[in-house]
């Protein structure tokens, strides 16, 4: 079925992109409503893809597929890039939450007024690379868009970021950048070793296919090749295989990010403007994530398995050691950003288990926080941008004065804290069931893992202690600032409460969609 | 009605009733609410009760809910004769403190949120007695958690309120951790998280390390037994149960004393076929010994309220220690005398402090006997079901878990007789902090300290607040008279709630038998009862006496040292002190808790260090170094490459230049230079 629905989520914002580069500024106040129609048009094609996804398959749904190129490789190979779409279990709902939080940004985007039509512009162009990720099923144009996210964040930073934007947003590329490099090595290496058996028959020719499906399928692998099972290489003593997942690991760990390599984040955080952070934390990481259930998972499963410990072990110190240096923060967006770390410590304690109950809860951690990392940034915007200050201690007894917007950072502190009901709750709770149950990791993980709940309490009680309870006071000149939520925050932070409340009471909403294709990978 | 419907309309009228509540913010309405309340949970009892009355049986409904893995977790509610009761008993006490906040708290600014949070607390406590699996009792237990923080914190402008909810939620977080590895344990053990399934499936046999099945189960039951720790207010998780006392008297006779804090005991009545022999030990010996140090707390506190929560912990620790006994039914037939006999004490001193204007201390108090008549008499009969005097509730009850006790200790091996002769103990202690607590607050005192406080408020507060003082001593003549009806109208409400909650102390709501529990619903429901020992009552009756005489004088003489400001003696000060604070346990742990998150030894220190000495300094460092190797490469390209490619051209420059000079047309000079070269040439050639 070639419906041409999953290119329209690339190229609509592509066009939107366009739109705002060729009006000119006296038209300046059309640009972020270009920019929300484009989001919405998207919200309305995802909730389309997903009435019509088929939730019992496992494999690509809504397949569009044309030739790209085809680089002749001397007169006995060819290299084969395709421009193939496709969506499945494991990308459904991130595509879901990319729409939903690119939204909310759009939204929270109107308050930007410096530079508008380069702004609107990146953030579609963000948009389109975003979408183009979760929907490649070539590994080529996955890498593209992939490095192509990179360039309009770092001018979104770069240019509409805080006093020390500069600094952060090339800490940010030099970073995910030196992560790609891994990544490209492997998929050089993943390709070279991999054969199109079709089309190697038809051309006559040996053909080396990006295509995920192609490389995920054991039976192509060349015999020769760097990664063959049944003659295995060594690179430094470790087989071939290993090299390229712990290469991976790094890769995507970086995206996701994980201890030790997570230092950009709080960084890039605290530096970029709200909508930003919002897109930053409630997508980009999740890229991370996916790219490793992806890549690794899909085409090295032999090696993943070797590494789970590892990869427990990884998750645990970033849930504790995350949430350790949450606790010790005063700048409230550096300690939302380190809450981000301890929690995508869970999606990788999760997928450590390597069974049904740790994937599907990683997941739903992964849809989770990028709900309420969405939330939280968005909270602690609602503060910087009345008062300029994003101290914890500089405010105290804001219930008093600011009730609505007390009743919506309760949702997302007790959210992410992981109170049942609310959607944090479910996503903790699978992916620590699913470590303890599973053969591939001793119990002390999962067990200390637990610890990460209790810490997580600690730090988001303090702050909503510190902040919001008390009597009111506050220094003088931001008295008059503090006012309570307008009419658009209370839509984006209420929506997102909603959003919350129904994904963690009624979990379903996007296990069925997730569960038949996670089941797939556990084969 | 079916029971699936009847169990639906209990939950959504008091979720609905919360959202209704939460959004009448700031509206006219805000003074409706609590009557709007007062409907909601009266529908809520008789809808229950026609559950009660016609006795479905266990029926088991089964949503879809978690489709994750190969076993779907399912939604379930499971009615059964434990969901029956305590259905109900959460609903009426519910419906009581329900009639009396619409007094108490109806000139507090925020009392559509304080409706709000006890319509959700009811709910998530009905969710929590309904739940059908361990994952859902888990997603409950947490939730009655979050309520009692909202309501413990209440009045959030107050510092030592907010300290409270803090430490409340955390001290419960703590536990809730221990429950939660305690539910993966048992799903490791036995696949499933449904309770009807683990009295008849057997455990996969596995072993862990050097554990083999059955010490697992005895671990995952200690670990669930660490979520009843906190939860009930076990030792040694106890401390946040006294500090909880900052919330407003209604919520903390609602949730602190009648229904919440005995979750844990239900839990282990619900788990009660996994507690193995050891486990059970532990359970019971933590309880009795809760009961006891819980006594001695209460036995020396000043404030009322507090004297009242270590009751309530002493109390939950007979309740525990029954259910480690496996004596299910006496401990739920304690749980529901205990539930009416202490919410009507903590409404009772809620009346009273309302009354003393936010007086809580009970040296400050006393005479009260001739000025709330009413309130003393329910208080008195609340107080006698605490103590389990003979024609209450709580003899029943107290004389069932005791005797099971006393058989649980006799017939085994010598060391669990520690049980009996602890919980013993506690009744003693029981009695004689009861007296106490009653001498102090009702009786006559020479120069009675109320018209002391009455009038020093009096005086503080504002013209505009009329002193309660002002309308007792109007009398009934003239101008007065509309106010003193308005009094008797208002008082009304505390008085019959308390009596009512007094009367359901009494026996009869329990068995027709005052003296005898065999003939109770809980007995014939859950069973029990093997044997009586005929000399326990005498025992009790004994010990009880005693320490009526014993804590009456003892009382007085405290007062009397209060008054005179004299000094106990030494040791009994150094033990009053110790009892006062919890025998420093609470001490150690804000202490624990400050140490490790603040201060010189503090673990954040050198996660601040690694985070920027070490990890961030590194990739700090890496990118000078590449800064440092391009640079390098640029004064090698400078000084090598480039400056070998100019150095050769210079160099071919000055050849040339050098060259360029011998060519000035001198024609000898070049063919001297031919001849030379002639004769090299030849030379060579000769040589070669």
């Amino acid at each position: 079925m070639e419906s041409g629905i999953l290119s329209s989520l690339i190229l609509l914002p592509l066009l939107g992109s366009l739109l705002i580069v060729i009006l000119p500024k006296a038209y300046k106040v059309f640009y972020k409503w270009i920019c929300l129609i484009t989001q919405i048009l998207l919200l309305i094609n995802v909730t389309t893809i997903l009435g019509l996804f088929d939730r019992t398959k496992s494999e690509y749904q809504f397949i569009e597929h044309s030739e790209w190129f085809r680089l002749s490789l001397g007169s006995k190979s060819i290299l084969s890039i395709d421009y193939i779409l496709g969506v499945d279990g494991l990308s459904i709902s991130l595509v879901l939450l990319s729409s939903i939080v690119f939204l909310v940004a759009a939204v929270s985007s109107f308050k930007i007024t410096y530079r508008e039509k380069t702004y609107f512009s990146l953030f579609l162009l963000l948009t389109a690379s975003v979408f183009g990720c979760f929907l490649a099923v070539d590994f080529f144009l996955f890498f593209v868009f992939f490095e192509f996210m990179l360039l309009p964040m770092y001018f979104l930073i770069g240019i509409w970021g805080g006093e020390n934007r500069a600094f952060a947003s090339l800490k940010f590329f030099i970073y995910t950048f030196s992560g790609s490099v891994l990544i490209l090595v492997v998929m050089i290496c993943m390709v070279i070793s991999n054969q199109d058996e079709f089309f190697t028959s038809e051309y006559a020719r040996l053909v080396y296919s990006f295509d995920f499906r192609t490389l995920k399928d054991s039976t192509n692998l060349i015999d020769s090749s760097i990664l063959s099972i049944k003659n295995p290489v060594t690179i430094f003593g470790l087989p071939a295989r290993d090299v390229m997942f712990l290469l991976l690991l790094v890769g995507f760990g970086i995206k996701m990010p994980v201890v030790p390599f997570h230092t950009w984040l709080p960084d890039a955080h605290v530096e970029a403007p709200t909508p930003i952070s919002v897109v930053l934390a409630g997508i980009l990481l999740k890229i991370g994530g996916y790219g490793i259930l992806r890549v690794a998972y899909e085409i090295l499963p032999d090696a993943t398995v070797k590494y789970a410990v590892l990869i427990g072990a990884l998750g645990l110190v970033s849930i504790i050691y995350g949430a350790l240096n949450a606790l010790n923060q005063t700048d409230l967006k550096k300690m939302i950003a380190y809450s981000s770390v301890s929690h995508m410590g869970f999606v990788f304690l999760g997928i450590s288990a390597f069974n049904s109950i740790g994937f599907n809860g990683a997941m739903f951690q992964m849809f989770s926080h990028g709900i309420l990392s969405s939330m939280l940034f968005l909270v602690a915007g609602v503060i910087y941008e009345r008062t300029h200050n994003r101290n914890i201690d500089a405010f105290q007894g804001l219930a008093k004065k600011m009730p609505v917007y007390t009743l919506l950072v309760a949702v997302a502190f007790f959210g992410s804290l992981g109170l049942p009901s609310l959607s944090g709750f479910i996503g903790e709770f699978l992916t620590l069931h699913g470590a303890f149950q599973s053969d591939h990791l001793p119990k002390l993980i999962p067990v200390l893992g637990i610890l990460g709940i209790v810490l997580s309490a600690i730090y988001f009680l303090r702050t909503f202690q510190r902040m919001f309870f008390g009597e009111f006071h506050t220094r003088d000149e931001y008295r008059m600032l503090l006012k309570d939520l307008s009419k658009t925050e209370i839509f984006m932070l209420g929506s997102l409460a909603v959003l919350t409340i129904l994904t963690g009471v009624w979990p379903s909403l996007i296990f069925r969609y997730i569960n038949s294709g996670l089941t797939e990978i556990l084969k | 009605m079916n029971p699936e419907s009847l169990v639906f309309f209990n939950l959504q009228i008091y979720l609905l009733g919360f959202i209704f509540f939460l959004s009448l913010n700031n509206t006219v309405f805000v003074k409706t609410t609590g009557a709007i309340s007062l409907v909601i949970s009266t529908l809520g009892v008789i809808v229950t009760s026609s559950l009660l009355v016609n006795n479905p049986g266990t029926v088991i409904l089964t949503y879809d809910w978690l489709p994750v893995g190969d076993e779907p977790v399912h939604f379930i509610l499971l009615i059964n004769a434990q969901t029956r009761f305590m259905l109900f008993l959460v609903q009426v006490i519910a419906c009581f403190v329900n009639l009396f906040s619409m007094k108490y708290m109806s000139d507090d600014p925020g009392v559509n949120r304080f409706f709000a949070y006890l319509n959700l607390f009811v709910f998530s406590m009905l969710g929590l007695v309904l739940a059908g699996n361990l994952l859902q009792l888990y997603f409950f237990w947490e939730l009655v958690g979050f309520c009692s923080y909202l309501l413990i914190g209440f009045w959030y402008a107050k510092k030592t309120a907010n300290a409270a909810a803090i430490k409340a939620f955390l001290v419960n977080r703590i536990g809730d951790a221990f429950f939660l590895a305690g539910i993966f344990l048992l799903y490791y053990l036995y696949g499933t998280f449904r309770f009807d399934d683990y009295a008849h499936l057997s455990v996969i046999e596995r072993n862990y390390i050097y554990l083999d099945a059955g010490q697992l189960q005895t671990l995952a039951v200690g670990l669930l037994f660490g979520g009843v720790m906190a939860k009930s207010a076990q030792l040694p998780l106890q401390v946040w149960l006294p500090d909880a006392m900052e919330g407003p008297t209604p919520a903390s006779a609602l949730i602190h004393a009648a229904t919440m804090v005995v979750a844990g005991v239900f839990l282990l009545g619900r788990i009660s076929p996994l507690i193995t022999a050891d486990a059970g030990l532990f359970i019971s010996i933590t309880g009795a010994l809760t009961s006891v140090i819980a006594g001695f707390s209460a036995l020396y506190q000043y404030d009322l309220k507090k004297v009242l929560a270590f009751s309530t912990v002493s109390q939950l620790g007979f309740m525990v220690a029954g259910m480690g006994m496996g004596e299910m039914a006496s401990s739920l037939f304690h749980l529901t005398t205990h539930a009416f006999f202490k919410a009507g004490l903590f409404l009772c001193a809620g009346a009273i402090i309302s009354y003393l204007h936010h007086e809580q201390d009970m040296r400050k108090m006393g005479d009260l006997i001739r000025k709330m008549p009413t309130v003393f008499a329910a208080f008195l009969i609340c107080s006698g079901a605490l103590i389990g005097l003979p024609l209450s509730g709580g003899y029943l009850s107290k004389e069932s878990i005791l005797n099971a006790a006393w058989i649980y200790g006799l017939r085994s091996a010598d060391y669990k007789l520690v049980v009996p002769v602890l919980l013993t103990l506690a009744s003693f202690l029981t009695t004689c902090y009861v007296v106490r607590m009653v001498v102090m607050v009702f009786f006559q005192r020479e120069d009675s300290p109320v018209e002391i406080i009455l009038d020093t408020t009096k005086k503080t507060v504002d013209g505009a607040l009329k002193s309660i003082k002002g309308l007792l001593t109007a009398d009934n003549k003239g101008s007065g008279e509309d106010r003193i009806i308005q009094f008797i109208r208002n008082l009304g409400v505390f008085d019959t709630v308390t009596l009512g909650l007094a009367f359901c102390s009494l026996w009869f709501f329990y068995s027709s038998n005052p003296l005898h529990p065999e003939d109770t619903w809980f007995f014939r429901e859950f069973g029990g009862i093997h044997e009586m020992y005929d000399w326990l009552p005498w025992l009790v009756g004994f010990l009880i006496l005693s320490a009526l005489l014993i804590s009456y004088n003892s009382t007085l003489e405290e007062i009397r040292r209060y008054y005179f400001k004299q000094p106990e003696g030494r040791w009994q000060r150094w033990f009053s002190r110790l009892a006062l604070r919890q025998f420093y346990m609470d001490n150690l742990y804000e202490r624990l808790y400050r140490k490790v998150f603040t201060g010189r030894w503090s673990i954040l220190k050198p996660v601040s260090y690694i985070e920027t000495a070490w990890i961030d300094a590194a990739v700090v460092k890496l990118g000078k170094s590449s800064l440092y190797l391009a640079k390098m490469a640029g004064t090698l390209e400078k000084e090598v490459v480039d400056a070998s490619v100019m150095g050769f051209f210079a160099g071919i420059k000055s050849l040339g230049n050098k060259i360029r000079k011998w060519g000035n047309g001198n024609i000898q000079l070049y063919l001297t230079g031919l001849i030379i070269a002639l004769a090299a040439m030849v030379f060579i050639l000769i040589i070669l």
